[in-house]
């Protein structure tokens, strides 16, 4: 339809021309813009914002890094592997909660070892008496990052009888710290309770060393 | 449900829709010279211009222009134009393939880490230059600072202004009556870089790092645990990579995880502030694009079209994620927190399937929990935000896009009310359709062609990690995600390997600029063309019932493409639940 109608009468008055631009000119301007750019993103910003950074937050900037009796024992963001029994254990994790790598086993929800895994933690907690319902789905399944340092206070509380056991620390006591320790969802409304794991076992972990210097 | 999910979206909305409208004012007032707007911008601007403007930003640029030797008086036609942006980025390509191939003898290497092979630096270097950021490496270990800073992120800003800049002279061509001239490439570029991305980068990194963020050149940390392991954590000039990553619609995380990682989005306050901010480096782009054409309610109506078609994704990822996996069903534990395998506890379900959705709808392909490990609503509902490739996409390049469906529906919807069919005053003729047919094509023939050479063969299937019809999904995803210049992926696919990194190259390289060619070839037909006034009988891009053509003709052409191939993924999985 469009090719019968009448040719447009643009098609004969001239159009104002444009400016030409040599290749060897585009060539010359391409190299000159891309050294600019360089110079202020990757150098410029870099190091402003590397200077005012470290400038007010050192210690953000340099990695949260937590230290216990003069030394560094970790970071506050990234999860460690607890595994004995005495502290708080973390969610599980494919990497070992190793520093230096990231992401999970990305498993489909349909795939059987999700459930797998799901069983075997479950019966080392029916080992100690604790039922599935009280389990929330966070503590049987992987983060994204498989560093995650928080768990939900309700995967904390299922571990007090097992830590209160072997530290010898009261019930009431953990559950008290685990409280302190609960960060709340951001205005309210966004995100998730949680404890930070690091944080909380430092504690613990203070309490047994000036129980053990009385 | 009201007050764990409703209230905090519709705030989150409302949120986004106060910054759209600061940002893009402010994007449209930048522009405002180049495009030869005269529009009446908010009195604060006023301001801008006399303590800003005058004195630092216009000093800033000259001395840009004059050492670049760019002459910004200068107007160039499509041809010129689009050459310096296509070789700019190819210069840039060629310097990224050679930072990668040989990072380990370059300085800022203090984990020690070696060169990239070919196929992996190739991969690298062309989802890089074209804003895609696919991940088929993992950041803390297999690149260097020196890459992080020298390639990663200046690839990020650049090829977030070339799709800025390209726009810029995309929008004065259709406001040029029978004037081929869409002005300086090079002018437009710069001034993304001065006005757009450095400053507001430069805000976020600050606040990045404040939440605890890092931002040290020191290497890994090695401590001793509580428990007196060893464990090594990975660290770096973090802030300011996740920053431009964030804003320019980038999206490579400086950690395997991306933003799940603790480092690079340790709160959800910053989670928050980053998923605004990765959807308003491109909406803001469709605010001002009306400022430009000066119909601001046609800006408008592109940005509510587009939201109402990602509102409605987010509701059935919303639907899939809050609902938990039905495999652990049958074991007693507490599912009410939802699909929680493969997310961060501080985030929840929620905020990662909000995540999810807006980082498939944008091309920012940055993400907050593993899309793999979602459900099959989850994951139906990202793969048909990436089918469409005309949501939000990308910085610049957004806006290109989703016209190629606005022509369309123009087109459709004056013929069906029997008008002569026009966008903006300008005749839409075979031409311009016949370029935006070609455009919306070959999506579907970039991602299903490998993904069926994938299936078939050997080296494609070996990647597949997970059973069953999730595992057709994963590569589906893979070539979705290159073709859209996402960046995200189903991550469980071995995607590191010869055929994956050049196929996926490939199509990566091919679906960023072949559009870009043809956009630009519509640009400077259309600027040719007479702007007519309006008459009673044009059809009205400004209104609701545009809208509403709008989403039914992206629907319907751009979705329904995709529903025998997503049928095999998601949709099968889905009903095997049953």
């Amino acid at each position: 339809m469009a090719e019968e109608e009448p040719k447009e009468e643009t098609e004969e008055t001239s159009l104002p021309e444009a400016d030409s631009v040599s290749i060897t000119k585009s060539f010359s301007t391409g190299f000159r813009l891309l050294i600019i750019a360089i110079a202020l993103t990757s150098v410029l910003y870099t190091l402003a914002a590397t200077g005012i950074g470290n400038l007010i937050w050192s210690g953000a900037a340099g990695g949260n890094l937590v230290k216990q009796e003069g030394k560094v024992i970790g970071s506050k963001m990234i999860g460690q592997k607890f595994t004995s029994e005495k502290y708080f254990q973390p969610r599980p994790s494919s990497k070992g909660y190793d520093g230096m790598d990231s992401g999970s086993a990305n498993l489909a929800p349909t795939n059987d070892r999700i459930a797998e895994r799901a069983k075997s933690i479950l019966n080392d907690l029916h080992e100690e008496g604790i039922e599935p319902e009280e389990v929330p789905v966070s503590f049987v399944t992987e983060s994204g990052s498989s560093l995650d340092p928080h768990i939900r206070p309700a995967s904390a509380y299922l571990q007090v009888p097992r830590v209160s056991r072997i530290t010898g620390i009261s019930e009431d006591r953990l559950m008290e710290l685990i409280n302190i320790k609960t960060e709340g969802k951001f205005l309210g409304l966004y995100g998730q309770k949680r404890v930070n794991l690091l944080s909380l076992n430092l504690k613990v972990e203070k309490i047994l060393r000036s129980k053990s210097n009385e | 449900m009201f007050f764990g999910v409703v209230v905090p979206l519709i705030l989150f909305f409302l949120a986004l829709g106060v910054f759209t409208y600061l940002l893009g004012e402010y994007l449209g007032w930048s522009f405002r010279a180049e495009i030869g707007v005269e529009e009446e911008f908010p009195s604060a601007f006023h301001y801008l211009e006399k303590y800003i403007e005058r004195p630092i930003l216009k000093p800033i640029e000259r001395t840009i222009f004059r050492l670049a030797g760019v002459d910004p008086d200068t107007s160039m036609n499509w041809k010129t134009y689009l050459f310096s942006a296509l070789l700019l980025n190819f210069i840039l390509f060629l310097l990224l393939y050679l930072i990668f191939l040989f990072q380990g003898g370059l300085p800022l290497n203090p984990a020690d880490i070696g060169n990239l092979d070919w196929d992996l630096a190739f991969h690298n270097a062309a989802t890089f230059v074209s804003n895609t950021n696919q991940q088929h490496y993992a950041g803390e270990a297999q690149l260097s600072y020196f890459s992080q800073l020298g390639a990663v992120l200046l690839a990020m800003f650049v090829s977030a202004a070339t799709g800025m800049g390209l726009l810029v002279g995309f929008a004065k061509g259709l406001t040029n009556s029978e004037d081929p001239r869409l002005g300086n490439f090079y002018v437009a570029f710069v001034k993304s870089l001065t006005r757009f991305l450095l400053p507001i980068s430069f805000i976020l990194a600050i606040f990045l790092i404040s939440q605890g963020v890092p931002q040290t050149f020191s290497g890994p940390a090695t401590v001793t645990t509580l428990e007196g392991a060893t464990q090594t954590i990975a660290r770096g000039p973090v802030a300011v990579v996740e920053a431009i990553k964030m804003w320019g619609t980038n999206g490579g995380g400086f950690f395997a995880a991306n933003a799940a990682h603790p480092f690079e989005n340790p709160t959800p306050f910053t989670n928050m502030v980053l998923n605004l901010a990765l959807l308003l480096g491109t909406i803001s782009n469709f605010y001002a694009f009306g400022i430009w054409v000066k119909k601001r309610k046609h800006g408008l109506v592109l940005v509510g079209a587009v939201s109402t078609i990602v509102i409605l994704l987010l509701l059935v990822a919303l639907a899939g994620e809050l609902g938990g996996n039905p495999g652990l069903d049958g074991l007693g534990i507490d599912q009410s927190l939802g699909n929680m395998e493969g997310k961060e506890v501080r985030f929840g379900s929620m905020l990662s399937t909000l995540w999810g959705v807006s980082t498939t709808s944008t091309t920012s392909g940055s993400v907050n929990s593993m899309h793999d490990s979602f459900t099959a609503l989850g994951g139906l509902a990202l793969l048909l935000g990436m089918s469409l490739n005309s949501l939000f996409a990308g910085v610049g390049t957004g806006v290109l896009n989703l016209l190629t469906y606005v022509f369309l529906a123009s087109f459709i919807g004056a013929l069906m009310i029997g008008r002569a069919p026009g966008y903006l005053g300008k005749r839409l003729e075979s031409d311009e359709i016949k370029l935006a047919a070609i455009i919306i094509l070959l999506l579907p023939t970039l991602v299903l062609f490998p993904t069926g050479i994938a299936v078939v063969t050997k080296f494609g299937k070996d990647a597949i990690s997970n059973p069953g019809f999730h595992g057709f999904s994963q590569v589906i995803y893979e070539f979705f995600s290159a073709a859209a210049n996402n960046g995200s992926g189903f991550e469980g696919l071995k995607d590191n390997t010869v055929f994956y990194n050049v196929s996926a190259g490939s199509v990566i390289l091919l679906a960023r600029y072949i559009p870009l060619v043809l956009q630009m070839m519509i640009a400077d037909s259309l600027a040719k063309k007479k702007i007519r006034p309006e008459s009673e009988g044009t059809l009205k891009v400004e209104n609701l019932p545009f809208l509403v053509l709008l989403v039914v003709i992206m629907v319907v052409i751009g979705g329904l493409v995709f529903i025998p191939a997503i049928s095999l993924g998601p949709i099968a999985e889905f009903l095997s639940l049953w």
